[in-house]
């Protein structure tokens, strides 16, 4: 698979900080790429030294094939960008938003005139086109700052915390558009985002960082296995004290804990429960329902962040 | 050059057309100003006197640095520049587009006075004759003009961009603009005297045409030297603080 984003050893300091720090990543094309990390990681740091809009401190960066220092501006006619603030002219139309960036990109009129429509109306935003900007919410907003990240098709796109700030339901929207305009235009994102929801929900590979350097790559259930075992919940009554002090003992299980009426068993790897909760059914427990479940991508990253900090 | 149109499109959109047309008043205020209260006031010699060219010229000065301030330090105080300049558009375009649009509404304001000036003279004199400015002080203005606008673009531009806000922009190109004229008009009167009577003699001999190649020769230099720096001051990498 072709390779839309390559660093090898970046650096970036500001003064006494090192905002990234030899930081080496490979970004396939063609996937929604989530980043994660915590306030101040360097996130925004990556997408504006991809852009070119900073310049490394030290070590190499490759985007869409092209060095980020000799030919930035190749990179920046072939991608788009969401970046931390959603970038609008709050004094102009919604349209002219557009029509002001599908003119940057050259666009000729008859395709800009068709594209700002399309999408506009994808996002449920054409019939208030004419509205000022600033009049607008902030997932409105945000619709329009996405449409015209896409407006001229780019080949990559960098999406900084697009559903940062939104309620629930404006996020949930905006990413199931997000979602469906990445499908149908076959763009390779790269999104960065603390949401470990969202991350889940859209990504097809994160990576994680913290304080400036790389601390996990993978698919999410890479990292899921990295990190995660399994465990075994269990819900039911009548879980005596006798029974935990058995199942501590089992060697499937490495800890476990009762919470009310839920029993949680992590388990030691992949294996066979079935003994488990025949030991659990046989010791007069009633048990109500039993599900298998590894850890969410939430439980893996805080264990990330705890593993740096150690 | 489409870059620097595009760019142009989005200023004057931005800062004139917008909101209800949120910037005309001003425009409307100077065009009141430059082409009825001053016109009524000086008459036929506003456009006959060769030195009322330089009057003229000073018009676009003030609307010209009013929309510049925003240029840079405008777009970073609400946010829009990290994505300008994430965008396709050259360092030289964005510059260019930026000065320009500026310059060329000054420019035009002026010329529009001009023009409404002369209807202003022409309806309030009632004289048997039309009144209009002589040929060569129409060369004088519509060059020394442009000049003056775009000068004062390219010293702007870097104020703008070296500034956090709007507002501090506005303030440093202010008081440059003070400084400059008053400092002008007074900086004279500590010249000696024999100093001054001698450029006087001087000036008296050339003519209309050849007092504004002078001044339009030195104001070229001067805005060749302030693009140069304009250009060389503007850094993709060192723009967004």
């Amino acid at each position: 698979m072709v390779e839309a984003i390559q660093t090898e050893g970046l650096t970036k300091v500001y003064g006494p900080t090192t905002a990234l720090d030899d930081f080496t990543m490979r970004v396939p094309s063609g996937i929604v790429f989530g980043f994660l990390g915590p306030n101040g990681a360097g996130k925004t740091t990556t997408i504006r030294l991809l852009l070119g809009l900073v310049e490394p401190t030290s070590g190499d960066a490759a985007v869409l094939g092209y060095d980020v220092r000799k030919e930035p501006h190749m990179i920046r006619g072939l991608s788009g960008a969401l970046l931390e603030h959603n970038g609008l002219y709050e004094r102009l139309s919604a349209e002219d938003n557009l029509e002001f960036y599908g003119r940057v990109w050259r666009m000729p009129r008859s395709d800009r005139r068709t594209r700002i429509r399309e999408l506009m109306e994808h996002m449920g935003l054409w019939e208030r086109r004419g509205d000022i900007v600033a009049s607008w919410s902030r997932g409105m907003k945000q619709k329009l700052a996405i449409s015209r990240a896409l407006l001229h098709g780019p080949e990559l796109v960098f999406m900084d915390e697009p559903t940062a700030g939104l309620d629930p339901i404006a996020a949930v929207s905006l990413r199931r558009d997000l979602t469906s305009l990445v499908k149908k235009e076959s763009v390779t994102v790269f999104l960065t985002t603390h949401n470990l929801d969202e991350a889940e929900k859209i990504c097809d590979e994160v990576a994680v960082i913290n304080r400036g350097r790389l601390v996990a790559k993978g698919s999410v259930e890479e990292l899921r296995r990295m990190k995660g075992a399994d465990r075994l919940i269990v819900k039911g009554r009548n879980i005596g004290d006798d029974l935990l002090s058995r199942l501590r003992e089992r060697e499937e299980v490495s800890d476990l804990y009762l919470k009310d009426s839920t029993l949680v068993m992590e388990l030691r790897g992949k294996p066979d429960v079935s003994g488990l909760v025949n030991m659990i059914i046989g010791s007069g427990s009633r048990v109500e329902e039993v599900r298998r479940d590894s850890a969410s991508l939430e439980e893996v990253f805080l264990g990330l962040m705890e593993d740096d900090r150690c | 050059m489409s870059d620097v149109a595009t760019l142009i499109w989005k200023e004057w959109k931005e800062n004139l057309f917008q909101r209800g047309f949120r910037g005309l008043p001003s425009t409307l205020i100077t065009l009141a100003v430059f082409g009825v209260v001053l016109p009524l006031q000086f008459g036929a010699a506003m456009l006959e006197s060769p030195a009322m060219m330089f009057v003229w010229s000073w018009v676009p000065l003030f609307l010209t640095a009013s929309i510049l301030a925003d240029a840079f330090a405008g777009e970073r105080e609400r946010h829009t520049l990290e994505t300008l300049l994430a965008s396709r558009l050259s360092n030289t375009s964005i510059l260019l587009g930026k000065a320009l649009a500026s310059a060329l509404y000054g420019y035009l304001t002026m010329l529009a006075s001009v023009v409404v000036g002369t209807v202003s003279i022409n309806i309030a004199g009632a004289r048997d004759r039309l009144v209009l400015m002589a040929p060569d002080i129409v060369v004088g203005v519509v060059t020394i003009g442009f000049l003056i606008c775009w000068l004062t673009a390219t010293i702007g531009v870097q104020a703008s961009m070296r500034s956090a806000t709007a507002k501090q922009a506005q303030q440093i190109m202010t008081t440059a603009i003070i400084v400059i004229i008053f400092g002008g008009m007074y900086g004279v009167q500590f010249l000696p005297r024999e100093l001054t009577a001698e450029i006087s003699r001087t000036l008296a001999t050339y003519t209309s045409f050849q007092l504004t190649a002078v001044v339009a020769a030195a104001l070229s230099a001067l805005g060749v030297i302030t693009t140069v720096m304009a250009v060389k001051m503007f850094k993709r990498t060192e723009t967004i603080i």
